[in-house]
């Protein structure tokens, strides 16, 4: 696979569009470095979607602040509020969440004539951002702020 | 069919994709009921009687396929339509939902217009009223984004 497409374009198109549109949130681009790497204070949590094509396969990941999780998960409105059954809702709203962000990701790489099928979305919680660049032989690995939280969309294509 | 208030059940183990369903489909004048599962379904189904099922395809306990054959063979929902939601990689599933009657199918993750488009072929939706559901708030100004 040839590094045609515009990664960091696709990924912020992807994510605008679903956190405009379904959410309302307008996030902005904002470098890695003023991301920290592990504030051991801020819950994250990590929902990943695999790609596969013929010629490549790869994968999106969305590092979402759990805030700005909260923030989502109340403007969808019905929330539980009994913490295991919370912990649930933000898991399965993550991988939502991937999951739109993935697809959008795909239909980007397919106008880009690459095709894959999306894999369906794994969800890991935990203290700090995943460390690393994240991008493998192509890809992307972007920070963003919005509703008072941050997000981390890393595409990786192999 | 109540046209002035169609009911649609939807059947999705993600409660993230029922509430966002909710949220599309309420504006409309659309009464809302879920299930988690295809057995959950089935029961909030012959207790409701939809006017229209948004069946997701893979679910713990019942899969939406096992759920629309179950629905097929009771009398009394054997008629109400079925959009099936399906991952896109099951796109093999769809010939066989097909073949249970089902009357359209929409992968996920799907694009609301697309989804509404095919819902208003198969039910009469009421005017978009104008409130704004819960998960079309615009985004307050944001401060400075404290570093985490």
């Amino acid at each position: 696979m040839r590094p045609g497409p515009d990664f960091e374009q696709i990924a912020g198109e992807a994510l605008g569009g679903v956190l405009a549109t379904r959410f309302k949130l307008n996030p902005v681009s904002v470098s890695l470095d003023e991301i920290p790497e592990a504030p051991g204070d801020v819950l994250w949590m990590t929902s990943s979607v695999n790609l596969e094509g013929t010629q490549a396969h790869g994968s999106v990941h969305l590092q979402i602040s759990e805030s700005l999780l909260e923030r989502i998960n109340e403007s969808l409105g019905d929330c539980s509020h009994e913490p295991s059954a919370r912990e649930s809702e933000l898991a399965d709203l993550a991988g939502e969440l991937c999951n739109m962000v993935a697809g959008r990701i795909g239909a980007g790489l397919a106008a880009a004539g690459h095709l894959f099928t999306m894999g369906t979305p794994t969800v890991l919680r935990g203290r700090g951002p995943e460390a690393g660049s994240g991008a493998d032989k192509w890809g992307s690995h972007t920070g963003w702020t919005c509703g008072g939280g941050t997000v981390i969309l890393t595409i990786r294509i192999q | 069919m109540n046209a002035s208030s169609p009911k649609i059940l939807t059947v999705d183990d993600s409660k993230t994709v029922r509430r966002i369903l909710a949220g599309l489909f309420a504006p409309f004048g659309c009464s809302i009921c879920e299930a988690a599962n295809g057995e959950e379904g089935l029961a909030v189904a012959a207790l409701e009687k939809p006017d229209l099922i948004l069946l997701d395809y893979n679910m713990p306990v019942m899969d939406g396929l096992t759920m629309l054959q179950r629905l097929r063979e009771d009398a009394a929902l054997r008629h109400t339509p079925v959009i099936l939601l399906t991952a896109e990689a099951g796109a093999k599933n769809i010939a066989a939902a097909a073949r249970l009657g089902a009357r359209d199918y929409i992968t996920k993750p799907f694009q609301d217009e697309v989804l509404l488009a095919k819902v208003a072929r198969i039910i009469t939706l009421g005017p978009r009223s104008l409130a704004r559901p819960a998960n079309d708030q615009p985004e307050a100004a944001d401060g400075p984004v404290s570093p985490p």
